[in-house]
């Protein structure tokens, strides 16, 4: 007699004899035999049958190097990662600065728009070289001023201050002479006007002493 | 050698005659003539020869800039040993050209002087600067140097210029003129506006002036004609040649150490003159009504009413120098702008 019996829908009246009496029979261990004797008359599985091979330590070592060289390529591609990751954000600060210098510029430029060099050479007759001693009369100059100080006369010294000031003029022309070239023509007509007033105060001032 | 050739050309004719006359068989004479005969024959070549060692090299370096030109913008320029032109025109930019040249007999060292001449130009907002310096100002010039501005503008565009040494051309503008110049001379054509000029060592000539003007002097001589508005002078060491047209409202004129020339206009009885002379002469025209106010060994004070509608006023205070007035023998129009 089978009987089937589920947990709580079992309808045996005496149900908890029942399981006492089973659980009270006795249990049985199978002889070992038993199971080798099942495991022999199995069929044996495809991948039993199957040869079986062992590599060639070189083939372990390629498949490893292989392996170092795509984890190498992998962290390669990872810090080119990082790396371009800046350098757009350094090309994005140059752009912004470039706008901005542009921008600069083109204020600045608003008002001017374009600047020409040109370098041109020619020949021309050179004009006679004629530079006279401009300092013959300095020492009676000095004379007669060291003179007004001594003297110290209200018209004197209103000479004295006339002939400074024609003094300081020329040797401010003398100085662009240096400068700018002892021949230029210019200079050295301004010079002769400046030297013949001071000529001039000086005869006046020779005239007072 | 080459001084005495013109004078050995002109013993040529002389010394082939009397060797004519006295046949070329004279040892004396046949040697005379040949050499004369050589140098003849040769000079054109030796004259050429002379040219070229007096010959010298000329670089120019020239810039030229465009500016466009907004109402409110100013130019400025700073020229040391500079002619500044300035010119108008009815564009409206305002164009700069500057030429810097260096003239030496070799090449070379025109080149290396040139190189110490600098032309800086800034914008700086509405204004714009335009100055020349020499780089190193203690290196001394082989060379000749000189500058020279073009600057071509909108007549409207206010101008100051500085210039040390140089000179300044100015034509034709309407509105501002700022000039500072030292060892400069001015010349201003056909300017009206506001004027303010300073000048030391640097003569003064303008023509056909008009508006509020302002000079301030010394060691300069100035020369005005055909001017009208209003007119201050103030003029130490100095002559002054004055030629007003019939529009000039105020003239005001101060000159210590100065002559003072003023040629009143034709038909220009409506102005009325105030003078003053401290330790001076005089010269009034003929048959002028003279009103003396005061008059002491040093001082003189008169005054000239005017026998018509009052036109003008001037007003002269001289100290140490003379004043003259007389009749213009041109007739000026009256011009207002």
């Amino acid at each position: 007699m089978i009987i089937v019996l589920k947990n709580d829908e079992m309808k045996e009246k005496n149900k908890e004899t029942l399981r006492d009496a089973l659980d009270g029979l006795r249990e049985y261990e199978a002889p070992s035999p038993a199971w080798e004797g099942i495991a022999a008359n199995l069929k044996p599985v495809l991948a039993d049958k199957l040869p079986t091979y062992a590599p060639d330590a070189g083939v372990w070592n390629g498949i490893s190097r292989q392996m170092e060289q795509a984890d190498e390529a992998q962290a390669q591609r990872r810090m080119a990662k990082e790396r371009t990751l800046p350098l757009r954000k350094f090309v994005g600060i140059a752009a912004a600065i470039a706008l901005l210098v542009t921008a600069g510029f083109g204020i600045k430029h608003e008002l001017q728009t374009r600047q020409t060099v040109n370098i041109a050479y020619s020949q021309e007759v050179a004009p006679e070289e004629e530079i006279p001693d401009w300092n013959i009369d300095e020492a009676s100059f000095n004379n007669a001023i060291a003179e007004i100080e001594d003297r110290n006369e209200p018209v004197l010294n209103s000479l004295g201050l006339e002939l400074g000031e024609l003094t300081e003029a020329s040797n401010d022309i003398k100085a662009m002479l240096v400068s700018y070239g002892e021949n230029d023509p210019g200079l050295i007509r301004q010079l002769g006007e400046v030297e013949r007033d001071r000529s001039d105060v000086y005869r006046r001032i020779i005239v007072e002493l | 050698m080459l001084r005495f050739l013109p004078l050995l050309l002109i013993t040529l004719p002389c010394t082939c005659g009397r060797a004519l006359k006295k046949g070329i068989k004279g040892k004396r004479y046949k040697g005379l003539v040949l050499l004369s005969l050589l140098l003849l024959t040769f000079s054109p070549l030796l004259l050429r020869a002379q040219k070229d060692n007096n010959l010298r090299e000329v670089v120019t370096k020239t810039i030229e800039d465009t500016y466009r030109y907004k109402p409110g913008s100013e130019l400025a320029v700073e020229g040391e040993k500079a002619e500044i032109f300035v010119e108008t025109w009815d564009k409206q930019k305002i164009s700069v050209k500057v030429v810097m040249t260096a003239r030496h007999p070799k090449l070379e060292q025109a080149e290396e002087d040139l190189k110490n001449l600098a032309y800086i130009s800034e914008v700086a907002g509405q204004k714009i600067f335009l100055k020349n310096k020499l780089v190193d100002q203690t290196k001394r010039s082989r060379s000749e140097l000189t500058v020279h501005y073009y600057i071509t503008l909108p007549e409207e565009c206010p101008v100051y210029l500085k210039s040390h040494f140089g000179g300044a051309t100015i034509s034709n503008l309407r509105n501002q003129l700022r000039i500072n110049g030292e060892f400069s001379a001015i010349n201003i054509d056909n300017v009206q506006g506001i004027l303010d000029i300073r000048s030391r060592f640097g003569d003064i000539t303008g023509e056909r002036i008009d508006g509020n003007v302002s000079i301030i002097s010394r060691r300069s001589d100035i020369n005005l004609y055909d001017i009208g508005g209003t007119f201050d002078i103030t003029a130490h060491y100095g002559e002054l040649k004055i030629s007003p047209n019939l529009s000039l409202r105020e003239l005001n004129i101060n000159a210590d150490k100065s002559d003072v020339y003023l040629y009143e206009p034709l038909n220009g009885e409506g102005i009325a003159y105030n003078f003053s002379l401290n330790n001076g002469e005089m010269k009034m025209p003929d048959g002028r009504k003279i009103i003396k106010m005061e008059q002491t060994q040093e001082v003189q004070r008169f005054a000239i009413r005017p026998s018509q509608e009052r036109m003008g006023t001037i007003t002269a205070r001289v100290s140490f120098g003379d004043l003259y007035l007389q009749k213009q023998e041109k007739e000026l129009k009256a011009r207002r702008f």
